[in-house]
């Protein structure tokens, strides 16, 4: 008696909390309308290269932020720089080698409140054969069903095997590569 | 101390040093240029793109204020030993070069632009871009650019032709009188 007195609400009560009620977010993409860039030098002139394909798997409310995570796929045979030469190079061994590395990979593994209203994500982001732990800031715009997201981060191409060798010093092609993105998405 | 203007009888100093400044970069441009163009690809040959880009923006803005320089001034005329085929030749053979001298550095820059490389001038600043990517125009502004340095040699080969015949076969000033310490009526202190 006792047991159902006390097993019910708590029952009920583990079921309420089970409840996709305060679970996180799924949005899905709106790729017309979402970019992944990043900006290089070459020569001391800059460049923008776009990904022309990623997907992305997003869970994601400001209510729950622990249950919220981010994880990117990126085809790195997809990118353009506005230069056919370069384009041609990019994917080819000393930089992407995409044969041997299709794709690159972003997911987070925390977020938290940052600065401004904004969040602040600790992820992992895996270039080639290297991963490693990154700090990314980023904002939200939650409109009813329909979000933007906006952020950027700066990384030392050479931390990821990208352009070594020759190409190590960052004389002829720096090596500080700003990655941003803007995702539109629905939910 | 050298006189700087040039005069109805004599070059001075201005135009006598930019115009074996300039002599030196096209030599130096034109082996770089051939060199260049033959390397595999690879963190040097962009270098020395680059490194031909900035020569090119400098030898561009130096021969412009060349015009401006020599427009002010009345300049040497022709020699009484010129006969007027020669002076004529020897006008459009200037012409020409000049020409070369704009031209060149346009089709690299305009090449450069269709081809998607702002061209950054020794990493101090970037040149905007003159056109957008384009890769038929990137073909055709680097085969004028081609063609035009080959013309530029022949050019130039006319012009050495010319200044020896005159110094040499003629044994008149013209040569002297763009040398450093040259023409026989120039100061003694020069």
């Amino acid at each position: 008696m006792i047991a159902f007195r006390i097993g019910a609400p708590l029952l009920a009560g583990g079921l309420f909390l089970a409840s996709p009620v305060w679970a996180a977010d799924s949005w899905t993409t709106v790729p017309s309308d979402s970019a992944l860039t990043f900006q290089g030098s070459q020569m001391g002139a800059d460049f923008t290269g776009h990904f022309q394909s990623f997907s992305s798997d997003i869970l994601f409310s400001p209510d729950d932020l622990p249950g919220s995570k981010v994880d990117v796929t990126i085809d790195m045979m997809s990118a353009t720089t506005g230069s056919a030469d370069r384009d041609a190079q990019i994917p080819q061994g000393p930089w992407f080698a995409a044969e041997d590395h299709p794709t690159a990979h972003f997911v987070t593994t925390a977020i938290a409140p940052g600065a401004d209203g904004g969040y602040l994500a600790q992820a992992e982001l895996t270039i080639r054969e290297v991963t490693k732990p990154v700090e990314i800031p980023f904002t939200v715009a939650i409109d009813g069903a329909k979000a933007v997201a906006d952020g950027s981060l700066t990384i030392d191409r050479v931390d990821y095997h990208v352009g070594l060798g020759e190409w190590e010093s960052g004389d002829a092609v720096g090596r500080d590569v700003t990655i941003t993105f803007h995702i539109e998405a629905t939910k | 101390m050298a006189r700087l203007s040039d005069t109805q009888t004599a070059f001075g100093a201005v135009t006598k040093l930019a115009h074996w400044l300039t002599a030196l970069t096209v030599f130096g441009m034109i082996g770089l240029g051939l060199y260049m163009a033959d390397l595999p690809l690879g963190a040097a040959k962009l270098e020395l793109y680059g490194l031909h880009k900035s020569i090119g923006v400098v030898v561009l803005v130096v021969t412009l204020a060349r015009f401006g320089w020599r427009s002010r001034q009345p300049g040497p005329g022709a020699l009484p030993s010129h006969v007027a085929w020669e002076h004529l030749l020897a006008k459009a053979t200037h012409l020409a070069l000049y020409a070369c001298l704009i031209g060149l550095p346009l089709t690299g820059w305009i090449a450069s632009s269709a081809a998607g490389f702002p061209v950054s001038v020794f990493g101090l600043f970037t040149l905007p871009n003159l056109v957008g990517p384009d890769p038929s125009l990137q073909k055709g502004a680097a085969a004028i650019h081609s063609w035009m340095a080959w013309a530029m040699m022949g050019l130039i080969g006319l012009h050495i032709l010319g200044a020896l015949k005159h110094h040499v076969v003629d044994k008149d000033e013209t040569l002297r009188r763009m040398a450093p310490h040259g023409a026989k009526s120039a100061s003694p202190f020069l």
